[in-house]
């Protein structure tokens, strides 16, 4: 009898047991707390180009010298903007190219991209970039989507046409190029 | 003679019923007892199992570098506190989760998935992320979403039982980043939550 009644508390023990773990089995903390995360991507919209300098060996009067042609390359990761505008500009139009005291003025100075027609960079401010009378703008592409790229040509010549040659020299300048969305 | 003996016992008598009766007074008066009235006292501790972000509940990363890896710079301090039954059995378990796991961070319609938000853990031991790991994992104990989840710690093993540990606490720290290398992002502030909860299983 006192085996029996043993035996009997132990099973009523470990029933207790079992039902305490089952029960117990599932329990959740209060919440869930939470962390909050953010991160900010700036927008970029870079320009490369192919070359570093073009050069060409000789200015041919009384016509359309040329350049070498390269490539512009637009990449662009952008939060808003629907067109993409590339603008070329010397910074004085009257000496774009110089050479000890003689100059090339930007009108004398065409450039295109694709097969546009050669146009001087002759033009005002464009899009706030640029100078009067010395900018161009160049190129526009679809800023749709607003994370891609692009690559056009641009080629470059100096318009001697109905004009003699400018005075023997070496003439250097610099074509400031820069992209902008809008 | 008998009647002196007679008086003699009787006087003996008296005087054992007087010093009885004084002294029946004299424990009435020193230690009266009244009737015992019982307060039940009832007392519950209820479980606990409580998860706190200590610090580091905002993350915030001002400039993302792109086809980089971007660390968090603060760490998330979490402190967890239980105080369970005996016997409660099973594994305590701190998990960590993302809902959406396509959309962890989000900005628009551009998503970091939580499969490029990479967690470490440094603390108390055991610990589960002891290298860097991405949330890609399923739920734990029914507690987290399928792709976006891990388990930053888990007590089985010696605490099998749990009797031993069945009340305790511990402090972690949670480190975050994200893993953008490959990862194309498009610009924008991505913002997510990331969630944590305790869970027995």
């Amino acid at each position: 009898m006192n085996r029996m009644f043993k035996q009997v508390l132990l099973v009523g023990a470990l029933a207790v047991m079992a039902s305490s773990a089952q029960a117990q089995v599932g329990t959740l903390s209060n919440g869930p707390v939470t962390v909050v995360l953010n991160a900010t991507q700036a927008p970029t919209l870079t320009l490369t180009t192919s070359v570093a300098s073009v050069t060409m060996a000789s200015i041919g009067a009384n016509v359309v010298t040329p350049f070498p042609t390269f490539n512009v390359t637009a990449t662009w990761n952008l939060t808003a903007g629907t067109t993409i505008r590339l603008v070329g500009w010397f910074n004085t139009p009257a000496a774009a190219l110089v050479s000890g005291a003689n100059n090339i003025a930007s009108a004398r100075v065409v450039g295109r991209t694709g097969v546009a027609a050669f146009a001087p960079f002759t033009g005002a401010v464009s899009s706030g970039l640029g100078v009067a009378g010395g900018t161009q703008q160049l190129w526009s592409v679809n800023a749709a989507p607003l994370n891609g790229t692009a690559t056009t040509n641009l080629d470059l010549a100096l318009d001697y046409v109905g004009q003699p040659s400018p005075n023997a020299g070496v003439y250097t300048g610099t074509l400031n190029l820069r992209a902008i969305v809008q | 003679m008998r009647f002196r003996r007679s008086y003699l016992a009787s006087g003996m008598a008296l005087g054992l019923l007087l010093a009885s009766a004084f002294a029946h007074r004299a424990l009435a008066q020193t230690g009266t007892l009244g009737a015992p009235v019982p307060i039940t006292l009832a007392a519950t501790a209820a479980d606990k199992l409580v998860v706190v972000v200590m610090s580091g509940s905002v993350q915030t990363i001002a400039s993302l570098t792109p086809n980089a890896i971007n660390q968090f710079p603060t760490p998330v301090q979490i402190y967890t506190e239980w105080n369970l039954p005996y016997f409660f059995g099973g594994t305590l378990s701190l998990v960590a989760y993302f809902t959406n796991p396509g959309q962890a961070l989000t900005t628009g319609s551009a998503n970091i998935p939580s499969s490029r938000v990479e967690g470490r853990t440094s603390g108390s031991d055991p610990s589960l992320l002891t290298t860097w790991t991405p949330f890609n994992g399923n739920a734990v104990g029914g507690i987290g979403s399928a792709g976006g989840t891990q388990a930053l710690w888990q007590w089985p093993g010696y605490c099998g039982l749990l009797i031993f540990c069945r009340q305790g606490d511990r402090t972690d720290q949670l480190d975050l980043r994200l893993n953008l290398v490959g990862y194309p992002t498009s610009a924008g502030t991505y913002a997510g939550v990331l969630n944590i909860r305790a869970v027995i299983y």
